[in-house]
C-alpha cells in the first residue's frame, strides 16, 4: 500500500466522520442508555435514524449489554469477565490486603501466569539469579573488550564519544499539548526552541502511525488552523514530534514523541465525537 | 465485605461520592461499582475484539484506565455513560493502532480507483472537495447498513469479523460483502460525474 492509497482511505474515513449536525457523543450515549426518556431524546433518535455515523455509534453502544445472545458468546463473556482483576485477589483474605490499583493493572492471561510462577520463587533466589546475570554480562564484556576492542556505549546525553555531526534525539522539549485535554483548549502546539534552528517541522500522526498533518514554522509554536482542528477527532490519541532544521533544511535536532487526546468531557462543553 | 452491605442498593454516582468521601474505604466501594460493569465491559470487548484473549486484555486495560481516570468523573453524565465512553475510547485507540495488522482487512481495496495513470483524484480536485463528494454519495447512494458497516470498519477500526459479530450479519461474506457493494456504488456514483473539477456540492 503506497502513500496515495492511504490518502484515498483517509478521504473515505474523513467523509464518514460525524458532521456538524451530529450531537455530542456523550449526549447521544446518555440518551440511549437512559432508554430515550430525556427531553431531547426524540430529536436525537430521529437524527440517528438518518445518520450513518450516529447509527454506527448506537450499534457499538448496543454491544454494551451483558446479556449473551447465544451460548458461545455467553461462554466467552464469562471467560473474559472472570479474568478481569477487580475484586479481592484469590488467596487474600480481605480486599484491604491488596492495593486496589494492583487489582486493576493490565495483566494478560499469559503474563499473569508468568507472574504467578515468578512469585513462587523466594526473594533470595531471585537476587542470586540477578547477581549471576550481572556478573556474567561483566565477564563477557571484559572478554570482548580485550579480544575485539569493544568500546563501552555512552550514556544518552554524553557527547565525548559521539560524532558531532550526528543528530541527537530529545533536544527539543515539547511543551503542549500533552495528555488528555479539553478539545476547545487546543489553540497551538508549543515547544522549546534550539539554537541555530532556522525553522521547525511539525508532524502529527494518528495511533496507526499515519501522518495526519505536517507543517513548518519559524517560531517555536504553531497555531492550530481550522483545517487542522477539523482533522482531530476526540477520544483518539495522537502523536506529534518536532524537528529543528538549519537554513539548508538539514535536521539539527529532534524532539521526543509527545501524545495528546482531545476529551470533550473535560469540561462538558466541547463538541464532536 | 464488611460495612458495605447496603452499598448494593446505592446508585453508581452515590458510590463514587462515597469512595471520594472515605478514601480509606474507596477500594471497597469501587469494587462494588466495578463489579456492576464487569460483565457489560466484558461483553462489549468480546463483541468488538477478534479473539477472547484479546478481549480479556482489552477489558483489563479498560478497568485500568477507568481507575486512572476516575478522578476526572464530574457527574456531568451518568457513570454508565462515562464508563462506556472510556471503554470505547480505549478500544478504538487500540483498533486504529492495529488496523494495519488486521489479517482480514480489505483496506487494499482502495477508493476511488484511478481512471488512468497520472494525477490522482485528490491532486485534481483537492481532498476537501473529494470528501464533500464522498459524503454526499454515502448519504444518497448507500443503504443505511452499508454506511454503518463502512463507518465501523474504516472509522472505528473494527475488524470485519467484529463488524459481523456486532451487527449479527449472517450473509455468506458478512461485512466484506457490504463494503465491496458500498465501494462499487460509490465508484459508480463518481463515474457519473461529468467533470471532477466542477462543483458538485
Amino acid at each position: 500500500m503506497n502513500t496515495t492509497d492511504f490518502d484515498r482511505d483517509r478521504s473515505l474515513r474523513a467523509a464518514l466522520q460525524p458532521d456538524a449536525d451530529c450531537p455530542q457523543l456523550p449526549a447521544l450515549v446518555e440518551a440511549a442508555l437512559s432508554g430515550w426518556t430525556s427531553a431531547d431524546s426524540p430529536a436525537l433518535r430521529e437524527h440517528a435514524t438518518g445518520c450513518a455515523a450516529c447509527a454506527a455509534e448506537l450499534d457499538l453502544l448496543a454491544a454494551f449489554d451483558g446479556t449473551a445472545r447465544n451460548s458461545t458468546e455467553g461462554t466467552d463473556i464469562a471467560w473474559v469477565a472472570g479474568r478481569i482483576r477487580i475484586g479481592a485477589v484469590p488467596g487474600s483474605t480481605s480486599a484491604a490486603e491488596t492495593p486496589s490499583l494492583a487489582k486493576v493493572l493490565p495483566i494478560s492471561a499469559g503474563r499473569a501466569k508468568r507472574a504467578k510462577t515468578h512469585g513462587e520463587m523466594p526473594l533470595s533466589r531471585r537476587w542470586a539469579a540477578a547477581a549471576l546475570v550481572v556478573l556474567g554480562l561483566g565477564v563477557a564484556f571484559e572478554w570482548a573488550h580485550r579480544n575485539f576492542g569493544v568500546v563501552p556505549p555512552s550514556l544518552p546525553g554524553t557527547s565525548s564519544s559521539l560524532d558531532p555531526t550526528v543528530v541527537r534525539g530529545g533536544e527539543i522539549v515539547l511543551e503542549s499539548p500533552q495528555g488528555e485535554i479539553a478539545a476547545e483548549t487546543l489553540r497551538e502546539f508549543a515547544w522549546r526552541g534550539v539554537p541555530g534552528a532556522a525553522s521547525y517541522r511539525l508532524e502529527i500522526r494518528d495511533v496507526a502511525g499515519e501522518i495526519l498533518w505536517q507543517g513548518s514554522e519559524t517560531a517555536n509554536r504553531l497555531r492550530v488552523s481550522p483545517e487542522l482542528a477539523a482533522k482531530l477527532a476526540t477520544y483518539v490519541t495522537y502523536r506529534w514530534n518536532v524537528t529543528a532544521l538549519d537554513v539548508a533544511g538539514s535536521a539539527l535536532a529532534h524532539s521526543a514523541t509527545g501524545t495528546f487526546a482531545l476529551d470533550p468531557s473535560s469540561n462538558g462543553t466541547s463538541s464532536g465525537k | 465485605m464488611e460495612g458495605t452491605e447496603g452499598v448494593a442498593s446505592w446508585s453508581d454516582e452515590e458510590i463514587v461520592k462515597a469512595a471520594r468521601a472515605q478514601p480509606a474505604r474507596a477500594a471497597e466501594f469501587l469494587d462494588v461499582l466495578f463489579r456492576r460493569y464487569q460483565t457489560r465491559v466484558a461483553a462489549w470487548c468480546v463483541r468488538t475484539s477478534g479473539r477472547r484473549e484479546e478481549a480479556a486484555d482489552l477489558a483489563q486495560e479498560v478497568f485500568a484506565r477507568v481507575y486512572e481516570r476516575l478522578d476526572g468523573f464530574r457527574f456531568e453524565s451518568s457513570f454508565a455513560t462515562w464508563i462506556y465512553l472510556v471503554t470505547r475510547s480505549v478500544a478504538i485507540n487500540r483498533s486504529i493502532a492495529n488496523r494495519r495488522r488486521d489479517a482480514d482487512s480489505i483496506d487494499d481495496e482502495f477508493f476511488p480507483e484511478p481512471a488512468a495513470p497520472g494525477p490522482t483524484v485528490e491532486e485534481e480536485v483537492g481532498t476537501e472537495l473529494l470528501v464533500r463528494r464522498l459524503r454526499k454519495a454515502i448519504a444518497t447512494e448507500l443503504e443505511p447498513l452499508e454506511a454503518r458497516v463502512l463507518h465501523l470498519h474504516f472509522v472505528d477500526g473494527l475488524t470485519l469479523s467484529a463488524v459481523d459479530r456486532l451487527l449479527g450479519l449472517e450473509n455468506r461474506s458478512g461485512a466484506r460483502a457490504f463494503i465491496v457493494s458500498a465501494k462499487r456504488k460509490l465508484r459508480r456514483s463518481f463515474s457519473k460525474l461529468p467533470e471532477l473539477s466542477g462543483d458538485v456540492s
